[in-house]
């Protein structure tokens, strides 16, 4: 018996403690998937404020390098020209962007920022995260493709990871003798069944080429969402977004990265795309001035992507704040005009149906922002706007 | 309850209590299962004459003096960026040495544990260091979190908790990673003139963490109080060169007297803080939530509630001695039960199994050069917990089904990497199990393809996962 075989011989008795959630429903249930990018996107970079006549006086090398060929959206904003895949969601109303957010961070160190983004609170709990909380409400599932569980998903639900490592893959042969070495330790026999299900799910590509690249990432995590008891919520990182110098150069490759990854995700997703939102953050934002290496520093206001199949895009959102020297925060970075926050409670309340009492559970300290974010003929429960 | 034999003891002192028999360990341990973990209770005899403290902010500073230069230097133009790697800049050699010091350091740990003949010294060093966790996010706290270990830790790891307490919260790693070192009293000189002001993390971090837990009874104005007392705690500047590594700014210092958990504190310099974590490391809620974690860590993740008071109360009467209270736990009988009531975590897991094949540490295969790296994939990289709680103890953080997968591909190559092992997985077997080996296991091994394939169902059984 090969393991194929032995897969299908076992199904039948996956199905008993697989299924809780799925048995409630035949109809699709809204996917999430958080991305977060490490290292502080430069927002000004990724959507640019052409519009605004300041913008070149601050950093006119960084942007006369890109404007010619950036992806025009409205109110005189325009995407960078390496997320041609962003700029396509933008005309079918599938991509919301948002300007000057800020993650309720007011440090400029990376990873407490990033503790704060992923946990949710003012002030970084490790042991909590967002997602975890909020997955918690929706009693849903939850996968990190990352090597051990991120702040994030990190709490009282129990989430999954998954991350292709630097082994040799073993053999069916091997599997099946551990099978039945498993087969008086339920919870290791369990385990073994649900490992070898995730593998068999991912395409035999995913797993003979395993570099690590995001798109490739990516395409997993579509993949393992989209199986029929696949998670509800997945988080995706991206790191490399430190651009102290040759930001032109080093954001183009970055920005291509992001865009493949999304081409991917959507690929892989195949049906499921129409129930998806991809929320993208980053935990601050960058100088507005660009620095004497052609980079930016540490800033603050960046930019929130919200896209997917079930966003009602296609605008710019987000009250833009202005260039001005006295229009900059502490005279030097892009002014947060809202909370990223206040955008994902949106999308909770609006994709997932999470109560307000819930939501305040997720996000204590901001309230969901009242903007349509999740096109009305997914939302079951259309009073939530008022 | 009667007294097991020797064998059954002594199989649970090597694999619950241990690292796995490395060699006869386990016929060594059955003369007296107890006392052969009794006299391992001394400091890990750790060969750290690789790096010191020093030498890593030595090498800290001109790492940052060589960032600095090419920030300063004009900009050029991009394409002269090609090779740019960040920061670092194409062939800076400074931070390829911080690199090459990280790695050095990782491995190091890694080898002590593998080659140790004091494995359950070991595993007190491995709990310690995770429950002041310091991880490494950033290119100074790469040198400087293993470190915390080395010269923190383990010279105070069957001592008094207070010395250990005192001596991890001034190290630099413990100071940098909870942002201590720039904590200023609004009320000291360098406060009323820049304006500067506290930082909490460090002190609610002791607090929550290392010492009263977070049940323990604190306020937030204990968190400000301790948090005072701290502020001036910092490090030596690069340019510093008297002094490497923990420095008191007494013009950072909060002035005043203090009360933390209603006990007054005089007006004092570096005494102030000290005496207050001296307190705080001999309260009794300090003592019940350290000897609560410490059982989870060898015993049980619930553990007997007997074995927790008696631990709780050695350390009142001894004000927190380490030795006496973990001899209590050797003595109990709650410690010795035979089920296994512990998941291996990946770091257990992976140094057992090498300790069993007894690798050598001369020219290891490059696939066990990158232990850290496979321990990253198994999701506990060595000081990358991301956390200042450090990596969960309990089971269910552990045996995930991505995580069994990883485990039976890691075991899968290392059998095969290390073929030129001349003990057959039966040998290996008895030598951590005796006779004790589940009868499962032992038909799996015996009816195996290759003995390759057997060692690796021997790593994989329920035997071994667990202990």
């Amino acid at each position: 018996m090969n393991r194929r075989q032995w897969l299908a011989a076992v199904g039948s008795s996956l199905v008993c403690w697989h299924s809780r959630g799925a048995a409630l429903s035949n109809q699709k249930t809204p996917k999430l998937v958080w991305l977060v990018l490490r290292g502080a996107m430069d927002g000004l970079h990724a959507v640019l404020p052409l519009a605004d006549s300041d913008l070149l006086r601050h950093r006119e090398k960084l942007v006369t390098a890109v404007q010619e060929r950036a992806h025009r959206l409205d109110r005189g904003f325009a995407l960078h020209p390496a997320l041609p895949t962003l700029a396509k969601l933008y005309r079918q109303k599938e991509l919301l962007t948002i300007v000057a957010t800020s993650s309720g961070a007011t440090t400029r160190s990376h990873f407490r920022a990033q503790d704060i983004l992923e946990s949710g609170y003012n002030r970084a709990d490790n042991e909590s995260g967002w997602l975890n909380r909020a997955v918690e409400a929706k009693r849903g599932q939850s996968l990190a493709v990352a090597h051990g569980v991120p702040i994030s998903l990190r709490g009282r639900h129990l989430t999954q990871t998954w991350y292709p490592d630097h082994f040799v893959e073993s053999k069916g042969d091997l599997f099946e003798r551990l099978q039945s070495l498993y087969s008086e330790d339920d919870l290791l026999s369990q385990r073994l069944m649900s490992g070898l299900q995730t593998r068999d799910k991912l395409s035999v590509i995913d797993q003979v080429n395993r570099r690590n690249r995001f798109a490739q990432l990516a395409s997993s995590c579509g993949t393992l969402m989209r199986a029929e008891d696949g998670p509800d919520c997945a988080m995706l990182q991206l790191e490399g977004w430190d651009t102290h110098q040759g930001q032109v150069r080093r954001l183009q490759t970055k920005f291509s990265e992001l865009d493949a990854g999304i081409v991917s995700l959507r690929t892989a997703l195949r049906n499921e795309w129409d129930n998806t939102v991809v929320i993208v953050a980053t935990e601050f934002g960058r100088t507005v001035a660009a620095n004497g290496t052609l980079g930016t520093d540490h800033g603050t206001g960046s930019a929130l992507f919200l896209l997917g199949g079930a966003v009602a895009g296609g605008r710019v959102l987000g009250e833009w704040p202005g260039l001005k020297k006295s229009e900059l925060f502490m005279g030097r970075d892009l002014a947060p005009t809202s909370d990223n926050r206040s955008w994902i409670g949106a999308v909770l309340k609006q994709h997932w149906q999470l109560t307000d009492q819930q939501l305040n559970n997720v996000f204590p300290e901001v309230p969901p922002a009242p903007e349509r974010i999740i096109k009305s003929d997914l939302m079951r429960d259309t009073t939530v706007l008022g | 309850m009667p007294r097991m034999n020797n064998d059954s003891e002594a199989v649970i002192a090597v694999n619950r209590f241990g690292l796995g028999a490395r060699g006869s360990e386990l016929t060594a341990a059955a003369r007296d299962p107890r006392q052969w973990l009794t006299k391992q209770m001394v400091s890990p005899s750790y060969v750290a004459s690789r790096f010191t403290t020093v030498a890593a902010f030595q090498q800290f500073s001109e790492y940052r003096q060589r960032v600095r230069d090419q920030r300063k230097a004009p900009a050029q133009n991009e394409s002269s960026n090609m090779q740019d790697k960040g920061p670092s800049g194409a062939g800076t050699a400074p931070a390829k040495v911080i690199r090459q010091t990280q790695r050095a350091l990782i491995f190091d740990g890694l080898w002590q544990s593998i080659m140790s003949a004091e494995p359950f010294s070991m595993r007190m060093l491995d709990f310690f260091s995770n429950h002041f966790s310091v991880s490494m996010t950033s290119i100074q706290l790469n040198v400087l979190a293993p470190l915390l270990e080395l010269d923190a830790v383990a010279p105070h790891l069957f001592g008094q908790f207070e010395d250990m307490l005192i001596a991890v919260i001034k190290h630099p790693a413990m100071l940098v990673y909870l942002d201590n070192t720039q904590s200023t009293g609004p009320a000291s000189r360098v406060g009323k003139k820049r304006q500067r002001g506290l930082n909490e993390n460090l002190a609610r971090e002791i607090l929550e963490l290392h010492t009263l837990g977070i049940d323990g009874g604190y306020s937030l104005g204990d968190i400000r109080e301790l948090a005072r007392a701290l502020s001036g705690w910092s490090i030596s500047r690069p340019r510093d060169k008297a002094q490497k590594g923990f420095v008191y700014r007494r013009d950072m210092h909060e002035p005043g007297a203090r009360t933390l958990l209603g006990i007054p504190y005089r007006d004092g310099e570096v005494e102030q803080g000290e005496q207050m974590l001296r307190d705080l490391a001999r309260h009794p809620a300090t003592g019940r939530f350290v000897c609560h974690k410490l059982a989870q860590h060898l015993v049980s993740d619930m553990p007997d509630e007997g074995l927790v008071d008696a631990m709780s109360a050695q350390w009142q009467q001894t004000n927190g001695n380490l030795g006496a209270v973990i001899r209590v736990l050797i003595a109990h009988d709650a410690s010795w039960r035979e089920e296994r009531q512990k998941f291996k975590t990946p770091r257990e897991f992976v140094i057992s199994t090498l300790r069993a094949l007894e690798i050598q540490e001369a020219s290891p295969p490059r696939f066990l050069r990158q232990l850290h790296r496979h321990l990253r994939d198994m999701g506990q990289a060595p000081f990358g917990s991301g956390s200042p709680a450090g990596y969960p103890i309990s089971n269910r953080h552990w045996d995930g089904a991505d995580a069994l997968m990883k485990r039976i591909d890691w075991a899968n190559t290392v059998v095969a990497v290390s073929a030129q092992s001349n003990k057959s997985a039966l040998e290996i077997s008895s030598r951590l199990f005796s006779t004790q080996l589940d009868g499962a296991t032992r038909q799996a091994m015996e009816r195996a393809e290759t003995d390759r394939q057997a060692r690796a169902l021997l790593f994989l059984s329920p035997d071994f996962q667990r202990r």
